[in-house]
């Protein structure tokens, strides 16, 4: 799991109409230099569709892993990526360059990943944790290679199933928690991010998100309980 | 546990209360208190202590075994969550999900632009106003859509009354439809269309057949939409009515039997010269979750290789298609359209996918078609 570096700074509704700032993330798909970036973005908001489809293959790796390391569902995410860069095509014209385009593109994602978990909480029947069950030894999903390297992950059996039943029990508690904390707690141990980043992604304050990982590691520390 | 904290010290900082913001000069040491702790023991954890803060845990826990097993505890706990592999890399592992992302979005960006175009209507021309504004008044005026209500039956009893009645009409060369009186309306008027999108919709099922052969001087084509309407429509393949309802059948493919698909496009493929077919058959190539019928919709293409959306079908077939014989349709349709052109060591973004496929493609049958075609082309791989 590895951590990124990040600074972000910006205020704005996450929707792409007013986000100020400066930030610089270490985390990003294919680097373009900044010069570059500035082209595709300007040619992009004077309507080029080219230049749009560009700039989304430059950032959308990055986006997808956010939204499966939040949601944990393919279909969940893949309605996360079009949203969100359906979102940013519409507000790309009033894109100012005040902060870098990954801060915005980031911010818009991280809203609408959580509009879509609370959109699931409010479902019942939408809640089977797909990654509970695929720890519980039911057939795993994907195409040859996946199940090649699953089964591969480790050669002590004991271990592996301890490794399973971990994961497993940690899926089932990330579904208990709410969109918030789901939210905190993926950004912080998926994506490595500080709580401050978090803080200024998620609009809100550190010790706010402090606060919600507080209370996600509780109910996770009561799902592993006797397990570690 | 690795990390248990051995240095003593007095430090705090305010978890739970109000904490201060940290900085590098008030990384002074504070005394942690046991009550304290709890609260703090998964910021250490987690690294979220500067070194003043993390300084002071370290000095209370030496101290005090209870506060050391709370903090163990918790490292524990952080160690378990960062032994799991973060969802992401497990559940994309072949690209396949972005590529599919990637077409949807492409989709829903033609979607959006059509959509921008039709708006480009002044308001007060553009038929979707009128309509919003005739929706409106209806809505918010429910004596006034009472009473055109009452006057649109009357005038439909007054205009049934007046319409002839006799035997349905008898359907030769004409293109037909088999529903009884709106079929003999739109028959009388050949401007309309002889399938409405309502019924397109309604289809449940469907069939299509050819009633004179495709090789024949004049192939005629059957399409059969089964609904509780159910009706059928005649015609050549380049008939209008023809292609939107088998274009209908494949867009919506969900709804009908892979081999309605297949047959349609068998039709379609004639008109194939047509660009809005092609942009079906690319949608198709790409979409369509049967494999067999993605890889007729390939087949459907070949010749017009050169159109930059089949080409760009055709690439995203051999890089991201979920069934190898996809692909290596996809590679045999590229290959033998840059041997058409004699262009092929030039192409420099096709030999760069096929030398990924030949190194990095999961079946074995993808990566010698690579091979063979790399070699073809005079390129092999390295």
């Amino acid at each position: 799991m590895a951590a990124h570096g990040m600074t972000m700074t910006w205020s704005g509704n996450g929707s792409g109409d007013s986000v100020r700032g400066s930030a610089s993330i270490g985390v990003s798909g294919r680097s373009l230099a900044p010069a570059d970036e500035r082209s595709l973005i300007e040619r992009a908001q004077s309507g080029d569709r080219e230049a749009f489809e560009d700039l989304v293959h430059c950032f959308d790796r990055d986006v997808l892993r956010i939204a499966l390391n939040i949601l944990h569902r393919p279909e969940d995410a893949r309605d996360v990526y079009q949203e969100a860069f359906l979102k940013v095509y519409k507000n790309l014209p009033r894109f100012r360059f005040e902060c870098s385009f990954y801060t915005w593109l980031y911010r818009i994602v991280t809203n609408v990943c959580l509009d879509h978990l609370r959109r699931r909480s409010s479902r019942p029947e939408d809640q089977a944790p797909d990654l509970a069950s695929k720890a519980c030894g039911e057939p795993i999903p994907g195409d040859f290679f996946d199940r090649q390297q699953d089964m591969a992950a480790s050669s002590d059996p004991e271990r592996r199933m301890q490794g399973l039943e971990i994961a497993r029990r940690i899926s089932v508690a990330l579904e208990r928690l709410t969109p918030r904390e789901r939210m905190v707690f993926a950004m912080k141990h998926y994506q490595g991010m500080k709580l401050r980043d978090i803080g200024d992604a998620l609009g809100t304050t550190e010790e706010t998100v402090k606060n919600s990982l507080f209370r996600a590691t509780r109910k996770l520390r009561a799902q592993l309980e006797g397990l570690l | 546990m690795n990390d248990h904290p051995k240095n003593p010290g007095p430090e705090n900082s305010g978890f739970g209360g109000a904490p201060e913001p940290r900085s590098g000069a008030e990384s002074t040491v504070r005394t942690v208190r046991c009550k304290e702790v709890e609260s703090l023991a998964f910021l250490y954890a987690c690294d979220e202590l500067d070194a003043g803060e993390r300084a002071s845990m370290d000095a209370h826990v030496a101290a005090c075994p209870a506060c050391a097993a709370v903090l163990a505890r918790d490292v524990c706990l952080q160690q378990a969550v960062a032994s799991v592999e973060p969802p992401a890399d497990s559940l994309d592992r072949s690209g396949l999900l972005l590529a599919q992302c990637r077409s949807e979005l492409a989709e829903a960006l033609d979607d959006r632009q059509a959509a921008a175009g039709r708006s480009a209507w002044p308001t007060f021309l553009s038929p979707y106003a009128w309509w919003d504004a005739l929706r409106h008044t209806l809505i918010y005026h429910p004596a006034l859509s009472m009473s055109m209500l009452l006057v649109a039956g009357f005038l439909a009893g007054v205009a049934g009354q007046r319409l002839p009645v006799g035997p349905p009409p008898i359907i030769g060369s004409q293109p037909r439809i088999a529903a009884p009186p709106v079929a003999t309306a739109a028959s009388q008027a050949p401007a309309q269309p002889r399938v409405t999108e309502e019924q397109l919709r309604n289809a449940e099922s469907a069939h299509v057949a050819w009633v004179n052969p495709s090789g024949s001087s004049s192939p005629r084509v059957q399409v059969e939409l089964n609904s509780p309407d159910p009706m059928d429509i005649t015609g050549s393949p380049d008939d209008a009515d023809i292609q939107r309802a088998l274009t209908f059948l494949l867009e919506n493919g969900q709804r009908f039997d892979p081999d309605v698909r297949m047959d349609s496009l068998d039709v379609l493929r004639m008109n194939a010269s047509d660009p809005d077919v092609r942009r079906t058959l690319c949608a198709t190539a790409r979409l369509d979750r049967n494999p067999g019928v993605r890889r007729k919709a390939l087949d459907a293409l070949q010749g017009f290789e050169r159109d930059p959306m089949v080409r760009d079908a055709l690439l995203d077939a051999i890089e991201s298609d979920a069934d190898p014989g996809v692909r290596v349709e996809g590679i045999h349709l590229i290959l033998s359209s840059l041997q058409a052109e004699g262009a092929g060591a030039s192409d420099r973004q096709v030999l760069e996918i096929l030398r990924d496929r030949l190194h990095s493609d999961p079946s074995p049958a993808v990566r010698r078609h690579s091979a063979d075609a790399l070699q073809q082309l005079g390129q092999p791989g390295q």
